[in-house]
């Protein structure tokens, strides 16, 4: 008896497949690119004929279902939140702060509890249709290396021989400089090395006018916000390749003077220009007193007394600013299972609160209150969603649906566009750039 | 790349949970049913606290760096995957086999282990804290506990603790990329964090060669390097 249920249920699932077949992978094109930003395309999904719709089942239910702030109809589904990964999720106490901490003193738990998708099949009342997001695939397979974003919403990255140009709503790509490396935020600007070990030369990308020429080895040269000034991590050489590492941090004018050592370090990483363009966050370990975390340095302080450590943890990996500079998220690891996370604070240390969720993260480029993420699940879910926490309110809106919109994130490889609406990432699936188009 | 998971596969393994779990699942990643395959070399589940890979094989930034330094015997490549781990964590055989040496001339210190598999492969547990307390010649099976995950230099615990895993060639000789022939949710097990342990070197002349964690070379040991790019990035 049991082997017939199980003949009937394959049955059932051949059936299903030819049913729908549109919704699964990301290899599948939309035939038309610019229709495809703005027009949900998703076949609509009958309950009752593809068992994928079984995980979405709970969510029907009357207690599942919460409010978003606008009074949406939004629908929780509890084998979809991260909170049901088996990954650790132990929530951090006041005596969880890691000890050279001073300052947090409560951290409560911020975790995702409302999607603003309805699953399908559920009603939606009277009130207008959620946005329904889309994907599409806007580069073939292995392009485009190092992408990301421009101010002004264009996609950039390097292709063959080229650094190249994407509008989104075009789709068409054009080739902006043969040079490639760090650029400036507006794309007016280019830091790039033409040999190993060689100088850093800061040009011009319309017309490759040299403005600076840096003897600094190779070192990747982070130009500022507003254009006016260069920060890099110069790596000291002939050192023992297992030691921690040692670095100075230099900083400069865009056109070369003024070059000094701001600071001596070791391990640093995560270097990043705070929006007024004057001071710098980093992770490192202070040479002077061996303490390790994430420090602010004012690169127009006179002394390395200027850095201030601002988190201090052992485990300290990654760390990215918030667009407006006010906000830090970060991620401890192997430091115990309540200090190991991800972290939010305030860019001053101040207000230490630790995210439920495990994931790689993105701040909004243009809300310095919004962070996206995409958690990472227990093993056996091969899809991920992308999510949006707001700091301000403190509250988490999952963004797309794994189950009808999986997203194949490559590792960290996923960029949030500046209209705030659209996402590249690389898919694990086939090594293409997809799109998706978020709200 | 990833083998293709079919809606028909997937639609049909939903049901078939949906009934009574009497098919694999996605437990151990995207490879269905291949029981030739290793597994990991951790028990449970990866996170922050405990375990997640740090550094993959073959063209990674870290290696380039370190292409002459650390890694010139092994053509300039990171011949392994490093799992972060706390010191002390144990390590479980990836697959049945024989142990092949402990503490021998393989490399990463300060204590390495390697197993003879069936398949004709051989692993080595490397960066370990302890000797193991094997016996060459003595048989192993997958997921036993085999020894204890430790620190290149030995007490550096705090920052750098790993394991080095690789798959060598059954003579020794080389290392193979273990990412195919591990059974693994491997876009998973970096939990979505960067690092250039897990971003690959760009030829700006090649920019497409060895560019995923699938795609990336054998190594010979003691022949010429692989990544010497005329070009680099980053440089």
């Amino acid at each position: 008896m049991p082997y017939l249920l199980l003949i009937l249920l394959l049955l059932f699932a051949a059936c299903g497949e030819t049913t729908n077949t549109a919704t699964l992978s990301p290899t599948i094109s939309e035939p038309d690119l610019t229709s495809s930003l703005t027009i949900a395309v998703l076949p609509s999904v009958s309950p009752t004929k593809t068992p994928l719709q079984l995980t979405n089942s709970p969510t029907l239910a009357p207690t599942n279902v919460s409010s978003t702030p606008n009074a949406l109809p939004s629908v929780t589904s509890p084998l979809l939140t991260p909170t049901a990964t088996s990954i650790p999720t132990n929530e951090p106490t006041a005596t969880s702060i890691p000890t050279n901490e001073p300052t947090a003193t409560s951290i409560p738990t911020v975790g995702p509890t409302s999607t603003p998708l309805p699953a399908s099949g559920s009603t939606a009342n009277a009130l207008p249709v959620p946005f329904q997001p889309v994907q599409r695939q806007i580069a073939p397979p292995n392009c485009c290396q190092a992408f990301a974003f421009a101010r002004d919403g264009r996609l950039y990255y390097y292709d063959k021989s080229a650094t190249a140009l994407l509008d989104l709503a075009g789709g068409q790509s054009q080739r902006l400089t043969t040079r490639w490396g760090l650029f400036s935020p507006d794309l007016s600007l280019v830091a790039f090395s033409a040999r190993v070990g060689g100088p850093t030369t800061i040009e011009q990308v319309n017309d490759g006018t040299r403005r600076a020429t840096l003897q600094n080895r190779s070192s990747l040269t982070l130009i500022s916000p507003d254009n006016t000034r260069l920060a890099y991590l110069l790596r000291s050489p002939n050192q023992a390749p297992e030691a921690p590492q040692l670095f100075e941090l230099w900083t400069g004018h865009l056109d070369g003077s003024n070059l000094r050592a701001t600071w001596t370090l070791r391990e640093g990483a995560n270097l990043a220009w705070f929006p007024d363009s004057r001071h710098l966050l980093l992770t490192a370990r202070n040479v002077a007193n061996n303490r390790f975390g994430l420090w602010v340095v004012d690169s127009q302080a006179t002394t390395g007394q200027s850095a201030t450590l601002i988190v201090e943890s052992k485990g300290l990996l990654a760390a990215t600013l918030s667009s407006d500079g006010e906000r830090v998220v970060y991620a401890i690891t192997l430091q115990g299972e309540v200090n190991s996370g991800v972290w939010l604070a305030n860019a001053d240390g101040s207000n230490r609160r630790k995210f439920d969720w495990v994931g790689g993260w993105h701040w909004s480029p243009v809300n310095g209150t919004e962070l996206f993420y995409s958690p990472i699940r227990a093993a056996g879910e091969t899809a991920s969603a992308l999510w949006s926490y707001d700091v301000a309110h403190q509250q988490a809106t999952r963004l797309t649906d794994p189950v009808t919109l999986p997203l194949r994130l490559s590792f960290d490889q996923w960029q949030i566009a500046p209209d705030n609406k659209n996402m590249v990432y690389r898919s694990t699936t086939d090594n293409a750039l997809w799109l998706v188009r978020f709200r | 790349m990833l083998p293709k998971i079919t809606r028909r596969r997937v639609i049909g393994l939903g049901l078939v949970t949906f009934a009574g779990t009497l098919l694999p699942t996605f437990a151990n990643g995207t490879a269905l049913g291949q029981p030739d395959k290793f597994g990991l070399p951790f028990a449970g589940q990866p996170g922050l606290a405990n375990w997640f890979v740090r550094q993959w094989y073959g063209n990674t930034r870290w290696a380039y760096r370190q292409r002459r330094a650390i890694y010139g015997a092994g053509q300039g490549l990171h011949f392994g995957v490093d799992f972060f781990a706390p010191c002390g964590s144990p390590i479980i055989a990836i697959g049945d086999g024989i142990v092949a040496a402990v503490d021998g001339p393989y490399g990463s210190a300060p204590h390495n282990l390697l197993v003879r598999h069936p398949n004709g492969y051989v692993s080595l547990y490397g960066h370990l804290s302890q000797r193991s307390t094997l016996r060459v010649g003595q048989q192993v099976r997958r997921g036993e506990v085999v020894a204890f995950s430790g620190v290149p230099n030995g007490t550096d615990c705090d920052t750098r603790a790993h394991l080095h895993l690789e798959i060598r060639t059954s003579n020794l000789g080389g290392t193979v990329n273990p990412i195919p022939l591990m059974e693994a949710d491997w876009p998973n097990l970096t939990l979505g964090l960067p690092d250039e342990g897990l971003e690959f070197e760009i030829n700006l002349d090649n920019p497409t060669q060895w560019q995923t964690i699938y795609n990336q070379p054998a190594v010979y040991f003691g022949r010429a390097l692989l990544n010497d790019f005329a070009r680099p990035w980053p440089g």
